[in-house]
Parts: structure tokens; C-alpha cells; sequence
């Protein structure tokens, strides 16, 4: 029996299906991935002390910026998983066919570590000097950079939120990249050991 | 079951390296025994051929070995045998004539007579036969005959295997021309010796013949040189003379040959003309070798059949269109395996060429003489395929090894570039690979180097499937499809990456595990 349109249509539907499928199931499981680092990295609320505020007393403080200091994370813990979602698209985009194309994908994995990082530290300037226009941010950072002389409660929130931020970063594109480009992170070439035998 | 291909003549050694290049790619026998015939050892054909077997013999020494295997990989997949010195010569020694052979001048008188009615001409009787036979059969025919009795060279070899009784058939292919000196001289007497010997001591034997008629052509050389030389011109003349005592011959003893497979082109390609022979004579492979190479394996694979009548066919399906230019394509060349669901031939040697492309252009400047750099030896197929399987690089063993595989990469990559060249503008175009896109580099990106890029282009387009997979497909099959069991030492990488160059199959998407 000859082909007809339909057959083909079939075809092209089913193909189509398959390549979403593909997409929805390596997208899924990335999330997964990303939402199980960011919980886990949700920690500046526990190892920061709340700010002293001196217009309210020693339980308010902490019902009060508790509640900030998590949104604050789950603002850079989003930026880091799009940014982890980014990369994964590229590496899908952009597939290396060799050994040397591999090696360039090194360069590319520290570029965007490299902006996910100027660009969480860029929000926590836009916040302190402008603040956004919801909660308190800007008054939350504005306390901790009182609370000592020195502010180093401030660097320490700081450095708290770059650490959830490249964890997720680092998870998501440690156990989410091919085998042909896990080498470009670093220590992934020991994961990759782990996975593909 | 034991098996035995002979090749005789130039043509004949041309149509055995194309079996070579067939086994390396899988689509041989387990093991097969290899034998040259010809008169001319000098010849360049021959060596080209001593070449491409000396490698192949040492590849599958060092990746069979007990420090490294291929386990049952299709690559080098056949274990070719071969006396160490695999050319026989049927007269070796130097300035021989026919006379000199026969001793003319001690024979009786009658004898005499005799041999001068047999060999009117006096060329014929006197010729020096160092550089073959000169396209005069009779000539050739008298010397092989005289001289395979002798049961020299891969004679003794041969008739200690027709000696073992048992039920498993013998299978023996003989390729030559017919149109030649020692080809057309061999083809018969050879299968006739086999034949009578193997009755001798009731041994079941198949015989294969292939046969090849006038296929190429070259001009006339510039100024006659007063050597005999064969002449294109000749071919025809030659061929009919030929073809008739064939056909005498066959029809007294029909079952001298269980399968008689004739490959032909009825437009010759053009070849330059390299002079009489010796180490001049060194013709580039045209298709019609490849395809009396694929004859020999289908026949050694599938032995004879009951059904004498049965006739197979392959031909060149013309192009639709009265105006279409003629090219042979894969559909027009036959398959190896009787009932095969894909295109065996195709896959095969698609394969083993876009490996020998991914080896000598990405894997060779990173194993062969040089520590890998760390970011390199981080990679996954690295520690898989290299680090884990213990390969010591710095090893003279395993870079011998790895330079002898660069060797046979660029012999085969040459012979297939060989069969698609167009050489003159009347020969039939032969579109199996592909080989304008490395020049052009069409079809990658514009920021990659050109070399890389021209390479890159080459391995995803060199042979055309409709969903062919590309160099990143091969890749991730390198760093991530399983590895077979059987494997070890250096056969893990080279196995693995033959595997992963295959043409079509399952294709991998950057995020697949």
C-alpha cells in the first residue's frame, strides 16, 4: 500500500511527542534536582542571628527578618537555577562532537559561574542602595551592616547567599551535565567516574 | 570450517586488498587464509597489498593479545593467515624464460617441436617473465601449472588442509582477471589443481571463482619503448580468447567451479599508464575491485547452494530521468550477508571509515606520542576507555600498536578516497563516500578551524543514511555507552570508538543518562 499524507503526519506528530517527552522528563528531573539543593541551601535563616533592632523587641526581631533573610536566599537560589538551566540548555544546544571541543566547554563553565556570581552580588548592592519594593530588604541589610562596627554580619549574609547560590549552581550542573562536558566542571570528572563506567 | 582466498595477478592482489579492508571492517570470516600469486614480486600492486596485510596481521596480533582484546568485535574481525613470505611466485628466479623453465634445449627432439608448436612465438618462449606474464596466458599457464605441483609457498599450506578429512566444506576463493597474463593464466589452472587434489583425498571443497573482465583502461604510452607491454587495446581481444576457453573448459567439467561470479563495467575507468610493471605498477582501487571483494565474502560466508541454475544479479540502477548523470550509489552494490536487513557492506565500511576519520583526526594527536594534557585525561572517555582499562601511553608496545593503526587509517582512508575519485570525465561516477565536504567543511560552524571543521564535515557526511549519526551522537557513545565485557587493555578504546562511529542507531540528546 503507497504512503499517504496522513502517515507522515503521524510520524512527524510522534517524533515531536517523543522529542517534548524527552524535554519535559530532562527538565522535570533537573527541577527536582534544583529544588532538593535549594532547600537543602536554605541555611542563612538558621546560621544568621537576626539583626538587633532597637525599636522592637528580642521575639518580634525574629519573627520579623526571619521571614526576609529566606526570601532573600530563595531569590538567589532562583537566579542560580536559572542560571543552572541556562548551561544545561547551552551544553543541549551546543553539543561537543570531540575531545578538544570538550575542552573548551571549561572556559564556558567558569563565564557563567562567573556572571551567576556578579550577578547575585549585584542584587545585594541594588538592595542595599535601593532596595526592592517588597518586605523589608533594605532595612534587613541595612541592620546587619549596623549590628557591628566592622560589618561583618553583613559579609556574612553576604557570603551565605554566593554560597547557596553557587551550591545550586554547582549541583545542578554536576549531576545534570552530559558525560561528554562533566569534565568541564570542576571535580565532575570524579562524579562522571561514579555514573559512566 | 576453514577458508582460503587467492588472488592472482595484479588484479587479483588489488581485488584481495579490497578483502582485507572488508574483513577489518567485519564483514569477513572468522579466519581466512590469504595467498598472492604472482609472477612479478616487485610489482607495486604487491607491494601495496604486503603492506596493507602487514598491518592488518599486526593489528590483530596486538589487539588479541592477552594484554589487549577486541573479544569478538567486528573490527579486524577475521584472523587473516599467511606463510611469511605470502607471495608465490611460480618462477622466482631472476631473468627466467620459458625456455630456461623447460629446459628447452635438453629435451629430445620431439619435444622440442613440440614445445615450439605450443609457443610458436619466439617472445613467448624467450621473454624474461621477472615482471609477470606479460598478458600471454598460454605463457602463464604452462609456468603455474608446471610449478604449483611442486606444492611450494601456500601450496603446502593448502594441501595439508585438503588432506584433513571432514564433514565442513573447504571453502576457497580464487580472483583474478581475464584479461591480464597471470591472472587469466592462474584463474583456471589453480582451481583445477585445488579441484583434482581434493578428490584425491575425498575432501569436501567449495570452490568460488571470481572473475573480472576489462574494468579499467589507460592510453597508449608516449613513444614505444620496444618492451612487450600490455595494451589496453588488448583487453577485449584477450577477453573473447579467454572467455571462449572458459566456456569449453566449463562445460567439460561443470562443477570445477561451485559459484562463478563475473563483475565487469561496461564503461572502463581510466587509469594513467605506469609503464610494464615492477615497482611502477601501483594502480589506485576502482570499484569493481570492492565489489569482486564483496562476491568473495558472500560466497565464503554463504558457500554453495544446492540449486546449480541459481543466477545472482547485482547491477547499476540507473538514475530516473533520460538526462540524469550516471553514478553507482550504495543501492547498486550488493550485500554480503544473503538476507541482510540493512546494508551490510554500507554499515560496515561507513563505520571503519568514520573511524579511521575520528582516530586520525581527533584521537591520534592525543594518544600517539605525547602525555595527553590533564584536562584532556580528566575527561570521561578518557578514564573509561584509557586510564581505568590500566593503558600505560608511554609504552613502546601500546604507541606501536597505535602508530601501526594510524598506518592502516591512512592505507584505507586512501583506498576509499581512491574509489570515489572521478578521473576522467567519461568514467562512471562512483558516489559511495564523500569525501568533497572535508575540503569545503560545509555544514559546521563558521568559527571552527578549518581542519577541524573540514574533518567534522567529513565524519557526519562521508556516507549518506538518511538519519546518520553525527560526531556528537559518536561522542557521547564513546564517553557513555556501555562497554562489552570481552574487551580489554587497548581493544577497550579502539572497540569502543569503532562501535560508536556507526552510522545509524540510537542518537543521544546532551541530557540523556
Amino acid at each position: 500500500m503507497p504512503h499517504t499524507g496522513h502517515i507522515f503526519v503521524e510520524g512527524a506528530l510522534e517524533a515531536a511527542f517523543r522529542e517534548v517527552g524527552e524535554w519535559v522528563m530532562h527538565i522535570g528531573s533537573a527541577v527536582l534536582v534544583a529544588v532538593i539543593s535549594g532547600l537543602w541551601s536554605l541555611w542563612p535563616n538558621r546560621l544568621l542571628p537576626p539583626p538587633p533592632d532597637p525599636g522592637l523587641p528580642g521575639i518580634h526581631i525574629q519573627s520579623r527578618y526571619a521571614g526576609d533573610v529566606l526570601t532573600i536566599t530563595a531569590i538567589v537560589v532562583t537566579l542560580a537555577l536559572l542560571f543552572a538551566m541556562g548551561w544545561l540548555l547551552f551544553v543541549r544546544m551546543h553539543r561537543p562532537g570531540t575531545p578538544q571541543e570538550a575542552r573548551r566547554f571549561r572556559l564556558w563553565w567558569w563565564l557563567f559561574a562567573a556572571l551567576l556570581l556578579a550577578c547575585t552580588i549585584g542584587f545585594d548592592a541594588w538592595a542595599i542602595a535601593i532596595g526592592p519594593s517588597f518586605h523589608q530588604i533594605k532595612a534587613l541589610y541595612q541592620l546587619y551592616a549596623k549590628s557591628q562596627a566592622d560589618g561583618s554580619e553583613l559579609l556574612l549574609l553576604v557570603l551565605l547567599l554566593e554560597l547557596s547560590a553557587v551550591l545550586v549552581w554547582y549541583v545542578i550542573s554536576v549531576l545534570r551535565s552530559p558525560p561528554t562536558v562533566i569534565a568541564a566542571v570542576p571535580f565532575g570528572a570524579y562524579v562522571a567516574r561514579l555514573r559512566w563506567r | 570450517m576453514s577458508c582460503h582466498v587467492i588472488g592472482i595477478g595484479g588484479t587479483g592482489n588489488k581485488c584481495l586488498e579490497a578483502v582485507l579492508h572488508c574483513c577489518a571492517a567485519g564483514l569477513g570470516p572468522a579466519d581466512a587464509n590469504i595467498a598472492i600469486v604472482d609472477q612479478d614480486r616487485a610489482n607495486g600492486n604487491v607491494f601495496r597489498l604486503r603492506r596493507v596485510l602487514d598491518v592488518y596481521r599486526r593489528l590483530y596480533r596486538d589487539l588479541h593479545s592477552a594484554g589487549s582484546s577486541l573479544g569478538d568485535s567486528p573490527l579486524f574481525g577475521t584472523q587473516i593467515k599467511a606463510p611469511d613470505d605470502p607471495v608465490w611466485s611460480p618462477l622466482p628466479d631472476l631473468q627466467v624464460t620459458l625456455e630456461a623453465h623447460f629446459n628447452r634445449a635438453g629435451l629430445t627432439q620431439e619435444a622440442q617441436l613440440l614445445f615450439d608448436a605450443l609457443f610458436e612465438e619466439e617472445r613467448e618462449r624467450a621473454q624474461p617473465l621477472d615482471e609477470g606474464f606479460r598478458g600471454r596466458p598460454v605463457v602463464g599457464a604452462a609456468a603455474m601449472y608446471s610449478a604449483a605441483a611442486e606444492g611450494e609457498g601456500f601450496w603446502s599450506e593448502l594441501f595439508q588442509d585438503l588432506q584433513v578429512e571432514g564433514d565442513d566444506p573447504i571453502r576457497i576463493v580464487v580472483l583474478a582477471s581475464i584479461f591480464g597474463g597471470t591472472g587469466a593464466a592462474g584463474f583456471p589452472s589453480i582451481a583445477r589443481l585445488i579441484r583434482k587434489h581434493a578428490q584425491r583425498h575425498e575432501v569436501p571443497v567449495e570452490i568460488g571463482g571470481i572473475l573480472l573482465l576489462p574494468y579499467f583502461k589507460f592510453p597508449e604510452p608516449a613513444k614505444a619503448t620496444g618492451e612487450h607491454l600490455t595494451r589496453a587495446d588488448d583487453f577485449l581481444h584477450t577477453t573473447q580468447q579467454a572467455l571462449l576457453y572458459y566456456h569449453d573448459l566449463l562445460r567439460a567439467r561443470p562443477g570445477l567451479f561451485n559459484h562463478l561470479y563475473v563483475v565487469g563495467a561496461a564503461r572502463p575507468f581510466t587509469l594513467p599508464n605506469l609503464g610494464p610493471g615492477s615497482n611502477r605498477q601501483e594502480n589506485e582501487a576502482l570499484l569493481p575491485e570492492l565489489i569482486a571483494a564483496l562476491a568473495a565474502l558472500h560466497f565464503l560466508r554463504n558457500g554453495a547452494t544446492a540449486d546449480a541454475s541459481v543466477m545472482l544479479r547485482a547491477g547499476h540502477k540507473a538514475e530516473e530521468g533520460p538526462d540524469a548523470p550516471l553514478a553507482v550509489e550504495w543501492n547498486d552494490i550488493p550485500t554480503v550477508r544473503a538476507n541482510a536487513e540493512t546494508h551490510d557492506a554500507r554499515d560496515a565500511l561507513g563505520t571503519l571509515l568514520r573511524f579511521a576519520v575520528a582516530f586520525q583526526s581527533f584521537y591520534k594527536p592525543l594518544l600517539i606520542k605525547r602525555a595527553p594534557p590533564a584536562d584532556i585525561a580528566r575527561q570521561t572517555w578518557f578514564y573509561r576507555l584509557i586510564s581505568r582499562p590500566g593503558i600505560q601511553l608511554h609504552d613502546d608496545s601500546v604507541q606501536g600498536t597505535l602508530t601501526a593503526l594510524d598506518g592502516y587509517c591512512d592505507l584505507f582512508v586512501s583506498w576509499c578516497r581512491d574509489l570515489s575519485r572521478t578521473r576522467h570525465s567519461d568514467d562512471l561516477r562512483v558516489k559511495l563516500f564523500a569525501f568533497d565536504a572535508a575540503a569545503s567543511g560545509e555544514h559546521h560552524g563558521k568559527q571552527a578551524k578549518r581542519a577541524l571543521n573540514g574533518s567534522a564535515a567529513l565524519f557526519d557526511h562521508v556516507v549518506g543514511v538518511p538519519h546518520a549519526r553525527r560526531l556528537p551522537d559518536m561522542f557521547y557513545s564513546l564517553s557513555a555507552e556501555r562497554i562489552e565485557r570481552s574487551r580489554s587493555g587497548l581493544g577497550v578504546f579502539v572497540d569502543q570508538l569503532f562501535r560508536s562511529c556507526r552510522l545509524e542507531g540510537q542518537k543521544f540528546s546532551s541530557w540523556r543518562e
